[in-house]
């Protein structure tokens, strides 16, 4: 199935082609042919959403490809606090406990991870992209950890 | 970019320079492209590349502005000022653009008449070819890039009502000729 991310990769790699060619001129082209596009099914979407009220908008965003279509245009019916807390819980059974302490105006979105199971890189760049993903409009995501406890290991051998 | 994906096409672009692409500021200098006389955005490098002078396609639109002093626009046929006169070219043609509905009205401005003012004002010989006009009020001459002058031209063209502008045009153009006194 085709998703947002997947058509704005393959948006992106057309227009590099252009950039990259003999005339770099026509990769603004691209950009402004693709705005004109986007924005004009962005505004049809406002209308339909508009149309449909809140419990209506929030029936559509059962299928990940329309909410995640809401999400590209500041569509959805959820704020974003509430859908970024939601997310947290479908991964607290693999990352642990996560606690949201807040959405900067700048953009930042704070969490803490409490859990005993640390919070490695892998585990940042999980939290990260599925809060990315339910909140396109963050421009960070930061994840405080609590101080290590000292582990006691058994010597190998 | 205001976020990932598609999300950066829901909003208005980054300004980039039309000749290498990089990211620009909003407030940024030109270059002229000689075939069809268009003007391109352009990031600092690739204006300083332009500026020398008989630089192929392209030339860098400068920024200076200057006062020429008196100089009667009626007396060269240009119909109506304010007006713009461009040289096309090294010694070739001189057209006058007027600001209006349509854009620019342009004329080609007659050769003698040129030579007679420019022979009481020397100062009407300054401008470079294609990228500085001579902005004509009907009493005074002054020198802009032309840069300015297409920005006024849009603007005029997108408040112009009515048969003569109206007001709007009108205090468009006054904020001008405040602003190029300013600057000279």
């Amino acid at each position: 199935m085709t998703t947002p991310d997947a058509a704005a990769a393959r948006v992106e790699v057309l227009i590099e082609q252009l950039r990259a060619g003999p005339d770099p001129r026509s990769a603004l082209v691209a950009d402004e042919l693709v705005r004109c596009l986007v924005q004009l099914y962005g505004e049809g979407l406002r209308r339909v959403v508009e149309r449909l009220g809140p419990e209506g908008a929030t029936a559509l965003c059962d299928d990940p490809l329309v909410e995640s279509l809401l999400l590209v245009h500041d569509l959805h019916p959820a704020g974003p606090r509430e859908r970024i807390t939601r997310a947290l819980e479908r991964l607290r059974p693999r990352v642990g406990e996560l606690d949201l302490l807040g959405i900067g105006d700048d953009g930042v979105v704070r969490l803490r991870a409490a859990g005993s199971r640390g919070c490695g890189s892998a585990q940042r760049s999980l939290i990260e992209s599925a809060v990315r993903r339910v909140a396109p409009e963050a421009v960070r995501v930061e994840v405080e950890t609590p101080p290590p406890l000292l582990q006691v290991t058994r010597r190998p051998g | 970019m205001s976020g990932p994906g598609l999300r950066r096409f829901t909003v208005a672009p980054v300004p980039r320079c039309e000749l290498c692409a990089t990211v620009i500021g909003e407030e940024h200098r030109h270059v002229l492209a000689l075939a069809d006389r268009s003007l391109l955005c352009a990031c600092h490098p690739c204006h300083l590349l332009f500026q020398a002078p008989g630089a192929g396609r392209f030339r860098a639109v400068p920024d200076r502005y200057l006062a020429l002093g008196p100089a009667d626009g009626e007396a060269l046929g240009v119909p109506v000022t304010p007006a713009f006169v461009v040289a096309h070219g090294e010694g070739e043609r001189l057209v006058a653009s007027c600001p209006s509905p349509a854009g620019t009205t342009e004329c080609e401005v007659d050769g003698a008449a040129w030579d007679r003012l420019a022979a009481a004002n020397p100062l009407l010989r300054e401008p470079v070819a294609d990228v500085e006009a001579i902005y004509l009020t009907g009493r005074e001459a002054f020198l802009v890039p032309v840069d300015a002058c297409y920005a006024l031209a849009g603007a005029v063209r997108s408040r112009w009502q009515g048969g003569d502008g109206g007001p709007a045009v009108r205090h468009l153009l006054d904020a001008f000729l405040h602003d190029l006194r300013s600057r000279v």
